[in-house]
């Protein structure tokens, strides 16, 4: 683990992203954080994460959206994308369909709500998989 | 084929009675439909009474005449014309033979544009019969059977959703005479059970997001050993989650006391700015920081209200989560006041966002109405009937920001207005003599 490990944290929920950092910052991961589809999608290409946590829900551009353009991009497919999925997704049949979650090119996906150790665990496998 | 009106009327009189006659019985109220969701098989319940009755006047009429003397036949007509359900009769080329005055009110068209005339001309304009698949009465030719189905039409620009139910009418000889088309409108129905759709998704959206936060928060409280600064700033926000998931039931309880005639203010003279402003403004701060957005507050300090505080602030919380929702970012929220020197003091709240487009600018606090994806149509509606409690009215105008200033849109020129910011200015009212109320401790 190095300190210098940076995670992009997109969720339009402010607290979530806080909740996010704090477990996060245990593990000593730099945690920068966007709160749309388009400011992610920004600060994906400017702060080039190790890796990025993702809602699907979001403002602006939804994170489906955003997922296929950096998987689709050469310069950005490398970064690992945890997707975050939440019952409401499930429910919300025609927003987020199960079978559209699951064709998503994301690497992993974590749902809500969120276990602080099982989110830990996943992201060091992903990026110990990617390095 | 011949018709005999006065016999047709007859047997209509006889299926209404033995409605009347199953409305009226307890036991048998079971079997009828007093709405789309109504028991189908009322219907067959009650066809079956008229074929009964037929069959009786077939072989013998003195039923008919016995009822005849009774009440007369005047009396059954004037019946049918004063139920809430339009009735039509219709001859297997679809020619109307009859309809109620239920029916005409429903087409829109007077008698004499009615009878006669085919039921797909009068209801679609069409020159030729609708489809089977959409047409009860089409079904109920072919099959001999009772049938039902939806039917849309268009009146004065609004969709009309009419609830059929159509049924076969055999003459003496047991052959297939007329169909009966019993029509109920239901949009009214329609548009509340859309609305109880609506009202419940938005609900449990709205109390799912407070709530999974929350639970959220306490997860990693109870899970992960924090230091004291961090597990603080969780509880802070565990707060604020659950006071804006309490100001959500609070609205819906409020919308069901008002639809219930229950809601009753209790109006004091209060510090407008303590007692109201700054209570609401401190709770929306966080949100308002979220978006790089900020309030400027031109209310004086002193000024006094004779109002209901509490109903007032579910007011402005109303308002200001709308101009928060739909506000641009990194931009301000002005609440502003005035006095004009008549009967009420005029308060608004104005952002920099999309402008309300002219023709939403008064249904959007109409009943049931959301111009929006993403809201419930509850929000103005709630402050509409909140400030009517106080004497006032509310209204939205288009606004103009300049150098943290809000101009109305009147006193802005063309020029000018193409180089501004546009947004949205709500401004309510409310009477400057309500009468307190004292309330004993």
């Amino acid at each position: 683990m190095s300190p210098a490990t940076k995670i992009l944290v997109i969720d339009d929920d402010p607290d979530l992203v806080e909740a996010l950092k704090i477990i996060l910052e245990t593990e000593s991961y730099q945690v920068v954080s966007a709160f749309d589809g388009k400011e992610g999608l920004k600060k994906a290409k400017e702060e080039n994460p190790d890796l990025i946590i993702l809602d699907l829900l979001l403002p602006k551009k939804d994170g489906d959206v955003l997922c296929r353009e950096l998987k689709g991009d050469l310069l950005y497919a490398d970064i690992p994308v945890l997707v975050l999925t939440a019952v409401a997704e499930k429910v919300d049949v025609k927003v987020f369909p199960e079978h559209k979650i699951s064709s998503l090119p994301a690497d992993d996906y974590v749902h809500k709500p969120i276990q602080p150790q099982d989110l830990l665990d996943r992201v060091k496998k992903l990026l110990a998989r990617s390095k | 084929m011949v018709v005999n009106q006065k016999y047709l009327i007859t047997r209509m009189f006889i299926f209404h009675s033995v409605y009347s006659i199953a409305k009226n019985n307890k036991r048998s109220r079971q079997f009828i439909p007093t709405n789309k969701l109504g028991d189908f098989l009322a219907w067959d319940f009650i066809i079956l009474k008229i074929k009964q009755g037929v069959r009786e006047m077939g072989q013998n009429n003195r039923p008919v005449e016995k009822l005849e003397q009774i009440l007369g036949e005047r009396f059954g007509i004037e019946i049918l014309n004063a139920m809430g359900i339009a009735i039509v009769v219709l001859d297997p080329d679809f020619n109307i033979i009859w309809a109620n005055r239920e029916y005409r009110k429903i087409q829109e068209k007077p008698e004499e544009n009615i009878i006669g005339k085919k039921c797909y001309e009068i209801s679609f304009g069409h020159n030729r019969p609708c489809t089977e698949e959409a047409c009860a009465v089409r079904r109920t030719l072919r099959t001999k059977r009772n049938s039902k189905g939806l039917k849309l039409i268009k009146r004065r620009g609004e969709e009309k959703r009419l609830d059929v139910y159509s049924f076969p009418l055999p003459g003496p000889q047991n052959e297939l005479s007329y169909v009966v088309e019993v029509i109920e409108d239901n949009t009214q129905l329609y548009k509340l059970v859309e609305l109880c759709d609506r009202l419940t998704a938005f609900a449990s959206h709205e109390l799912k997001t407070p709530l999974a936060t929350i639970y959220q928060l306490t997860t990693i409280l109870r899970q992960m050993d924090l230091p004291p600064e961090k597990r603080k700033a969780l509880f802070e926000r565990i707060i604020s989650r659950s006071q804006h998931g309490l100001k959500t039931v609070e609205n819906f309880l409020i919308y069901s006391k008002i639809k219930a005639g229950e809601l009753q203010i209790i109006p004091k003279k209060v510090n407008f700015y303590r007692d109201v402003l700054e209570r609401v403004l401190d709770f929306h701060k966080d949100y308002t920081l979220k978006k790089g957005m900020r309030f400027i507050c031109d209310v004086p300090k002193d000024l006094e209200v004779i109002c209901d505080a509490d109903y007032v602030e579910v007011i402005y919380n109303n308002l200001l989560t709308n101009a928060i929702k739909y506000g641009e970012e990194d931009t301000e929220i002005f609440v502003g006041y005035s006095d004009k020197g008549d009967r009420y003091h005029y308060f608004s709240v104005a952002s920099i966002g999309e402008p309300i487009p002219e023709e939403d600018r008064e249904i959007i606090f109409k009943r049931y109405v959301t111009t929006r994806k993403d809201g419930s149509g509850i929000g103005l509606d709630v402050a509409r009937e909140l400030i009517t409690k106080h004497g006032g009215k509310i209204w939205v105008e288009p606004c103009y920001f300049l150098s943290g200033k809000c101009l109305s849109g009147e006193t802005v020129s063309q020029e000018y207005k193409d180089k501004m910011k546009e947004g949205n200015n709500f401004v309510f009212t409310i009477l400057k003599k309500l009468k307190e109320i004292q309330v004993p401790h």
